[in-house]
């Protein structure tokens, strides 16, 4: 077996020392690594206890978090990696909110110090119906936040038990009006396919969200993975995963409701009102540069991609000695034409045949691989239907077979 | 018991003794059981003399009788070894008449009568009636305690004659077996009848025309040993150095020019093949070395045969015949242990002879090869079976021989419980399973051997299986009418569990020529992309990606549906696939 990939990850060092020039947007990641307790169903790198590890806790993660800001400055001016002000924000986690209003304006602010951010930037921020209030929404948007995304994953009680999920329907209906009238974009995260999960429960789900006049809606797959509280009840036999004709159903509803109610896709899991389209989350699709920072954050420049270390000892530790908590990869040629393909065809704007001729070489346009039903090509873009978004990673598949060794 | 006279006689210290000295592959150690015969001369004083022994031991198992053969043809008497536990085994009647034919001196001998299941008396009685000697004339040894092994040796020199060779006649040497050693080249085994060889004899092989000066002539005892000369009735070894596997073929005559010989020894009747199947490497990069492989194993085991073959399933290979299934087994994984190949065969098969209407005839090795159409009759390879049983299991015998088309030919008793039948039935029958299914019908106690019986009219088939519409030659079998459908039903039904599902739905159906038998349809993929990328970890997904696509450049297209190579493993290993579904719908069809 020869997989391209089994190079030993680079140092910071290296990895500067490798970075060719391009001119992209540039994104920042928060990541909070916090939750008040762990979903059945999470494999993320987030942590229910206060204090992580010596000198890392939820009172001291803002300052860190500067450090490392400062740490990845100072990198960028050594290796002539052009810092530039963000065009969006994003705090992700975990659970953002679990800090306090004014802990995660302070690191907002650190962010804006350190680079800057645009005027009229999208400064994004997830949150848990039951750990916002009014109060707290409100003084998120005067911190300078625009928009909030909700785990809502379902209205159905019955449903959220069975995801383990803490909150009721209700409280995610008080959150979603709070931050509506803080005057915060909104958007509802909600998770399909969950092990008995009937076909109408789903649709209810769906048509709740639709009715609530968010901005963004995200439907994701459940994905239960062996080293969660779910996967073990999977191995178990006491609860079964749905089949992917099943799955496939379900996105198919959620498609057809989101769209009658005003709703586009923009991406596979992604649907939004015209021009409330999420752009940090469009721009790892379109290949923008964006720091990751906090344990376990992935981060891109160009031709390169690293990744936070994930163990949050060792992630403090390396923070509080100075040093840059990360290391990565240098993208070669085939690794950058495959990336182009296999984001850019997740998009509604489509895999562009510019880019994809830029990325595999002229002439591909031409001999594009048999797309039938998969994907039409519109206004010089490749771009899946319906079936090709549920086959996505198939016809990524085909089009790297086709143009790729 | 080999290993008991090697350490008896001195050939071996304690040091260097190891359980099963002459099963020198690692399949035999690992099996437990003798596949290539061994020759090895060890010293036994008697009186004031010494004399060298040399003995070959030989495997038992019915696929490898020509192996016993081309032994036998090389001695002038055997030790018919009986398992005192066991009693008289099928393969023993059959070595037995092979030595008889062969006009050998014969020391039957008791083996394990130290154990406590021995049924001693009931054996030597047995024994003494099928070769009409006296009860005296029976041995007993225990080769695991060495009891009565030196009287064993001593009868062997009163007994068996002294090789019968002219020493004064023109050189000749019979090759009876050959190895290919990486770092020696070919090392050839030859029996001086008459004459005797030099170390610095120029050498000639009759039938191929070869004439060289070998590097280097000796014994085996059981070390190689290099030696200044072969005399009449040794048995030793040549190495030339040649490494072009055709010229070294067994049984052949060895002479020399200082003293050339005219007529060759007799030699051996090739082989008859009774199973063939495809042999293809995984790789397809691999099939040069396949070859290769295969020419060098055939020096060592004559009775392969093999001619190249295409399939549009598993590519460029070799159809290979074999002596029974157990030989094909072995074959296969020489191939892949001793070589480094990796390889997936066909289902095993007979050959039939096709009379076609038009009067012309077809020999069919492999499937595809079988005509559809103006096919007048059909051939199929018989033959007559020895099944030695415990009485209490005739029954479950008898019924088993029925399932598989056995016409019996007759049973007679051998001693107060111990029963032979005997059977004429398709080759086709009895090399897949059957063996196993005896043995688990007679609780392990039955025991089978076999010899070719010609060949009978049949009403045989050929079964296709379509894939998304498309014929994978690999899996075509020729069947018994009767038995065509369960072949389809359980071959598509093994296939849907093996085929990953693909973007599209496909039909797996089984077909006797245009009517289709038996059809399953695995439901085509819905849903192949992953909903997010955690935090942006692009990397993994491209890896992910990256490994699928690998995953699927390893796999086989059948049309446009990709096979992974193990569901054609799983799908060609013979392990039978069984369910309720499966049993309800042969028995609807039964009924019909």
């Amino acid at each position: 077996m020869s997989f391209s990939n089994t190079r030993p990850p680079l140092d910071p060092d290296a990895l500067g020392e490798a970075y060719l020039p391009s001119d992209r947007p540039f994104r920042v990641y928060v990541h909070i690594p916090f939750c008040l307790r762990r979903c059945g169903y999470c494999n993320f790198n987030t942590f229910t206890s206060s204090s992580l590890a010596p000198g890392l806790n939820r009172e001291s993660y803002p300052s860190l978090l500067e450090k490392e800001m400062g740490a990845v400055k100072r990198w960028q001016e050594e290796h002539g990696v052009p810092a530039k002000a963000a065009s969006s924000v994003f705090f992700g986690g975990g659970t953002p909110t679990v800090l306090r209003p004014s802990q995660l304006s302070s690191i907002l602010e650190a962010v804006a110090r350190t680079w800057g951010v645009e005027g009229g930037a999208e400064v994004s921020l997830e949150a848990n119906p039951d750990t916002v209030s009014p109060p707290t929404l409100s003084s998120l948007k005067r911190a300078g936040f625009t928009r909030i995304s909700f785990g809502v994953q379902s209205w159905e009680p019955r449903i959220l038990k069975i995801l383990d999920r803490t909150h009721s329907p209700a409280a995610a209906w008080r959150a979603v009006r709070g931050a509506r009238k803080a005057g915060l974009e909104c958007s509802a995260d909600l998770i399909y396919a969950a092990p008995s999960e009937k076909r109408r429960e789903w649709e209810r789900s769906v048509r709740k969200t639709a009715s609530l006049g968010l901005d963004h809606v995200s439907c994701y797959a459940l994905s239960i993975y062996p080293r969660t509280k779910m996967g073990r009840m999977l191995a178990k036999g006491e609860i079964r995963e749905e089949s992917d004709s099943a799955q496939a159903k379900d996105y198919e509803i959620a498609d057809s409701i989101l769209s009658r109610r005003g709703y586009a896709w923009y991406e596979v899991s992604n649907w939004a009102k015209p021009g409330k389209e999420c752009l940090h989350n469009l721009g790892y699709w379109r290949g923008d540069d964006w720091i990751g920072l906090g344990p376990g954050a992935h981060s891109h420049f160009s031709n390169l991609r690293f990744w936070d270390f994930s163990r949050p000892g060792r992630w403090s530790g390396s923070v509080l000695s100075g040093a840059l908590p990360w290391e990565g990869e240098i993208l070669g040629e085939k690794e950058e034409a495959e990336e182009a393909i296999f984001l850019g065809i997740r998009l509604r704007e489509g895999l562009s045949l510019k880019k994809l001729e830029e990325a595999v070489g002229k002439g591909a346009g031409a001999s594009l691989p048999p797309l039938a039903g998969l994907a039409s090509v519109r206004g010089g873009s490749i771009v899946p239907t319906l079936r090709g978004r549920l086959l996505n990673d198939f016809l990524a598949r085909s089009l790297m077979d086709r143009f790729l060794d | 018991m080999a290993d008991r006279i090697l350490s008896i006689t001195g050939a071996l210290s304690d040091r260097q003794m190891r359980d099963q000295y002459l099963d020198s592959m690692d399949i035999e150690r690992e099996r437990g059981i003798t596949i290539k015969s061994q020759a090895v001369t060890v010293n036994w004083e008697k009186g004031a003399k010494t004399y060298a022994l040399s003995m070959i031991d030989t495997p038992g198992h019915v696929d490898f009788n020509y192996e016993v053969s081309r032994a036998l043809a090389a001695c002038e008497g055997c030790v018919l070894l009986v398992d005192a536990t066991q009693g008289i085994e099928a393969q023993t009647l059959s070595n037995l008449y092979l030595a008889l034919q062969n006009d050998l001196a014969i020391i039957p001998v008791l083996n394990k009568i130290d154990l406590p299941g021995a049924k001693t008396d009931e054996v030597r009685a047995t024994l003494c009636d099928l070769l009409g000697v006296g009860p005296e004339e029976v041995m007993e040894v225990s080769a695991k305690t060495g009891l009565g092994v030196r009287e064993l040796l001593d009868a062997i020199v009163e007994k068996v004659p002294a090789p019968s060779g002219d020493p004064e006649a023109p050189t000749r040497a019979l090759i009876f077996d050959s190895q290919y050693d990486a770092y020696r080249g070919i090392i050839t085994y030859i029996r001086v009848v008459d004459g005797r060889i030099e170390a610095k004899d120029r050498i000639i092989q009759m039938k191929s025309g070869s004439s060289l000066v070998p590097l280097e002539l000796g014994i085996v005892d059981p070390f190689m040993r290099p030696v200044e000369q072969l005399t009449t009735g040794q048995v030793g070894y040549v190495i030339t150095g040649i490494k072009d596997v055709r010229q070294a073929q067994v049984g052949d005559t060895i002479t020399c020019e200082r003293s050339l010989a005219s007529e060759p020894l007799k030699g051996y009747k090739a082989p008859e093949s009774m199973v063939y199947a495809g042999i293809f490497p995984l790789e397809t990069d691999q099939f040069p070395l396949l070859r290769q492989s295969l020419d060098k194993l055939r020096l060592n085991d004559a009775s392969i045969s093999y001619t190249p073959e295409t399939s549009s399933a598993l590519g460029f290979g070799f159809r290979c015949g074999f002596l029974g299934l157990l030989h094909m087994q072995i074959v296969i994984e020489r191939l892949e242990r001793e070589f480094g190949l990796d390889l997936i065969s066909t289902a095993p098969n007979v050959h039939y002879r096709v009379e076609m209407a038009d009067g012309s005839e077809v020999t069919v090795t492999n499937p595809t090869q079988f005509p559809e159409n103006k096919v007048k009759a059909v051939w199929e390879p018989v033959i007559e079976a020895s099944i030695i049983t415990p009485k209490e299991f005739v029954g479950d015998v008898m019924k088993l021989c029925q399932e598989h088309r056995g016409k019996m030919l007759g049973m007679e008793y051998l001693g107060p419980d111990r029963v032979c039948l005997r059977y004429k039935m398709p080759t086709g029958e009895i090399i897949f399973g059957f063996f196993d299914q005896l043995k688990s019908r007679t609780k392990g106690y039955a025991t089978l051997d076999y010899a070719p019986a010609g060949e009978e009219k049949a009403d045989l088939v050929r079964v296709d299986i379509l894939i998304h519409g498309e014929l994978s030659d690999a899996l075509s079998a020729i069947c018994h009418k009767d038995k065509a459908y369960e072949y389809g039903l359980k071959m598509t039904k093994k296939l849907k569990k093996l085929i990953p599902r693909q973007q599209f739905e496909i039909p797996i159906q089984a077909a006797i020529g245009q009517r289709i038998i038996a059809r399953e349809t695995i439901s085509p993929l819905r849903k192949d992309v992953l909903a997010k990328c955690y935090g942006g970890d692009i990397t993994r997904k491209r890896k992910l990606l990256e490994k699928q696509r690998e995953g699927k450049k390893k796999m086989k297209m059948i049309g446009n549906v990709a096979i992974p190579q193990e569901a054609f493993i799983s799908a060609l290993s013979l392990e039978e696939l069984d369910d309720k579904d499966i049993r309800e719908k042969l028995k609807a069809h039964a009924k019909k």
